[in-house]
This record gives structure tokens, sequence and C-alpha cells, in this order.
């Protein structure tokens, strides 16, 4: 089956019994699908990671892990977790499909299978796949643009990827729960993305900014978060990226946020990014131990910016070795394990840490 | 398990039952599908198509008694 986009749809099939798996087999593929098969529950979870199935035709009654479990394990794996799974049951008792829905299965169909009712899920599971896959892609390519933007200096090679795992390290510290992580996960990522709407010219400048091109700077945070504003997916990242240069006295921008109303994963955002930026080498600025980072940033605390338990638990983990930076940590939380990792160079240039609110004449 | 009904109790009835319309249903699936499947390819003559809605028809009955049988005992509604 091919849609509108000219992709076919992959079915993946799970069943023990051969001539259950020969009338689906040449039912699908009679309809265009591209059709595999798998004979018990290891080989089901193997054939997922391996293949990535638009759809899993999964029977209750396998060998080794059964359906139940089989689908539980793919709808608790965050790489897996969005492919649509039919259980189908020659059970027809209630109890089972409780059992199904609670193991997460997108869909039921009982034995004796009416050949019409399998065609027609089938289409519409695939479609709503292909409609979730177009919103993973959207992301991707916010989260290249960001990439993209990162490599327009040579200086800060890696530093989103060291945000990510820094604010989701910290995040952690604090007890945030995994929604929360995977937020400043991708924030890490995601938060600078605004700059795409920044001037090289400004965005590159080696010397001060003018009033005028730190007012353009200062836009950064409101042009990334109207860039994502469409997207649902990326909604929880939103509040990171438009208020990641606010201070807790209300100096910061873009919006002049105080205390508490400043986004608390906004705030650990940034102060990781003012952590990576002491911390790394940048052209105009000596590169600051993390004990000469954390004494900075104990400084923006007292000066009323930072707020003391964020430094503190940062500080915490720098002490006990757990602010390690590991390349590919947690990247099964974002969404796109495949986008483009283009080498990069962020913009440098600041009196100090070379965060636009660095160079600026605030 | 002893099959004398009068020798189970209402559970033990239920789940032999249950297992034994389970697998009729699961063999009802290959004929219903495979049966369809035939008459719906268009290649045969209107005498097969024939046959093969009566193979279809027979199995829809057995179906159709299958579940009854369940709902009966208890183990679908």
């Amino acid at each position: 089956m091919v849609d509108r986009s000219g992709r076919a749809g992959k079915v993946l099939i799970v069943d023990d019994t051969r001539s259950n798996v020969d009338l689906f087999q040449r039912l699908l593929s009679n309809e265009g699908y591209e059709v595999s098969v798998a004979r018990d529950g290891e080989e089901a979870l193997a054939a997922v990671r391996r293949e990535h199935p638009d759809l899993v035709l999964l029977d209750v009654m396998l060998p080794k892990a059964d359906g139940f479990d089989v689908c539980r394990a793919l709808k608790g794996d965050e790489s897996t977790r969005l492919t649509p799974v039919v259980l189908v049951t020659a059970h027809q008792e209630p109890e089972k499909k409780i059992q199904g829905i609670t193991a997460g299965a997108d869909d039921f169909l009982t034995k004796p299978v009416n050949v019409h009712e399998l065609r027609a899920r089938v289409r519409s599971l695939i479609r709503l796949k292909h409609y979730t896959d177009d919103l993973d892609s959207a992301e991707s390519v916010i989260v290249s643009l960001a990439l993209t933007i990162e490599a327009r200096d040579a200086y800060t090679d890696g530093h989103c990827q060291r945000l990510a795992s820094y604010a989701t390290s910290l995040g952690a510290a604090l007890g945030l729960p995994d929604e929360d992580l995977s937020a400043l996960y991708r924030g890490g990522f995601l938060h600078d993305v605004g700059k795409v709407g920044v001037p090289d010219r400004v965005l590159l400048k080696p010397g001060p900014l003018t009033p005028a091109e730190f007012a353009l700077i200062k836009q950064h945070p409101v042009i990334g978060d109207r860039l994502c504003g469409e997207m649902r997916s990326l909604r929880p990242v939103r509040p990171i990226i438009r208020h990641h240069h606010e201070r807790l006295d209300g100096t910061g921008y873009p919006d002049g946020l105080r205390g508490d109303d400043i986004p608390l994963l906004a705030q650990i955002m940034s102060v990781v990014d003012v952590y990576d930026a002491l911390t790394t080498e940048r052209p105009y600025k000596p590169t600051l131990t993390p004990e000469q980072a954390w004494a900075e940033l104990e400084r923006e605390v007292e000066k009323g910016w930072r707020a003391r338990r964020l430094v503190e638990t940062l500080i915490d983990l720098g002490r006990a070795d757990r602010l390690v930076p590991v390349a590919g940590v947690g990247a099964a939380r974002l969404s796109v394990g495949t986008a483009a990792r283009p080498r990069r160079p962020e913009w440098g240039g600041g009196p100090l840490y070379g965060s636009a609110e660095g160079r600026g004449a605030a | 398990m002893n099959l004398d009904p009068s020798a189970l109790t209402v559970d033990e009835l239920r789940r032999v039952v249950s297992k034994y319309t389970h697998d009729v249903n699961n063999a009802l699936s290959i004929i219903l599908g495979f049966s369809e499947f035939l008459a719906s390819d268009g290649t045969g003559d209107a005498e097969r198509q024939q046959d093969l809605q009566e193979i279809h028809r027979a199995a829809k009955e057995i179906s159709t008694l299958t579940q009854d049988v369940r709902v009966r005992i208890g183990v679908a509604r």
C-alpha cells in the first residue's frame, strides 16, 4: 500500500502458525505492503529494532515471550513505542482485551479475522504512523538547523551535546521527572535555534556589539520559540528556548522575567550554558577550570542572577565527577537520533563567556 | 483433565470451552481467510465462486455457533 507521499508500508507479522502467516502475508502483499515474519517473541523484538516496521501484527499465543510481553516491551522502549501494534487473538474474553490495552496495544483483531476489517485497520494505523514519522522528521529538521547554527563557530564544538548532557544530569540530581529530563535533553540541542534569525555579521562579530546589534542578538530566544511554536511535540521545550537568558533579578532577556516566573527548566539550561561557556576554549577569554567556573557561578548567585540551589547542585555533581559530558548520552530521549550532526562552531566574542548577554552593553 | 462435564467445576468447564473454542477460532480464521481470499482473486468461474461461498458460509456458521457457546458459558459477551 503506497500512500500519498509514495511510501509503502512495512508490516511485521508475528505468528508461529504457518497457515496464519501465509494468509496474512498474501493478504498484505497483495495490498502492496512489504511484509516480514517473526516466529516467536524474541525474534519479533529483534526484527522491530532491525527493520523499523510501520505496523506489527502480533499474535498473542507465541512461544517464548507471549504477545502481551512483546507488546509491553515495544511500548516501553522509546525507540519502538510509536510503532503501532495490533494484537491478534482467538480469545474473546474481555479480560484479554483489557490485558492487551494495558500492554499498550493500539488495536485488536479477533480470530476468525475478517479480512476486510484487517485491511481497513492496517491501512488506517499505517497512515497514522506516517503522520507521526512526519512530525518526527519535522523535529529532526529543527535539530539539524540548531546544529548547523552551532557550526558557525569552530570554538564551540560539542556545545549542544554537552548542554544536553549537563542539563539532564542536573535535572536528574534535582529529582525531576522523566518528561522534564527529556525536555532538558532536547533543549540542550535546541536552545539557540533562534540564532538562525540573527545575521552573521552580528552573530560572528569578534568585537563588542553596538546596542542595536545586541538588540538583534536578544531576539534569538523569541525567534527560536516562534520557530518551534507550531510543533506539539516541542511544547515542553519552548520555555527553555525562550527563557534561557533570563536572570532571577529581572535583568535578563527577552521578557525580563523575575524569580520563580522563570521556568525551572530554563533556569537549569542557563546555569549549564554559562558553565559550559566558561570551561571551554574561546578566542577572547581564558579557559577556566571547573573550580574557577563554579566560583564564577557562585558570584552570579550573589549578584542575584542564578538560583543558589541549582548552582550548588551543579557544583556537587562536578565535585562527585558526575558532570562528564558523554557523547550520545540519553540519545534515545531525542526522537531524532538519526539527525545529521554537522561539525560546528558557535559564534565567539564576549568579554567573559561569550553568551549573548556577556557581549552586550547590559 | 477429566472431560465428564458433571465432574467439572464451572470454572474448569469454562477453561475447557475457552481452550476448544480458541483452537476452533484459529482454524476458522484460516478457512474463512483463504476462502475469502480465493473468492476475491477473480480468477474462478461461477461454479467455483459458488463452492467457495458455501465453504465461507459454513465456516461463518461455525463461527457464530462458537461465539454462542462462549457467551452461554460466560467466557465472552
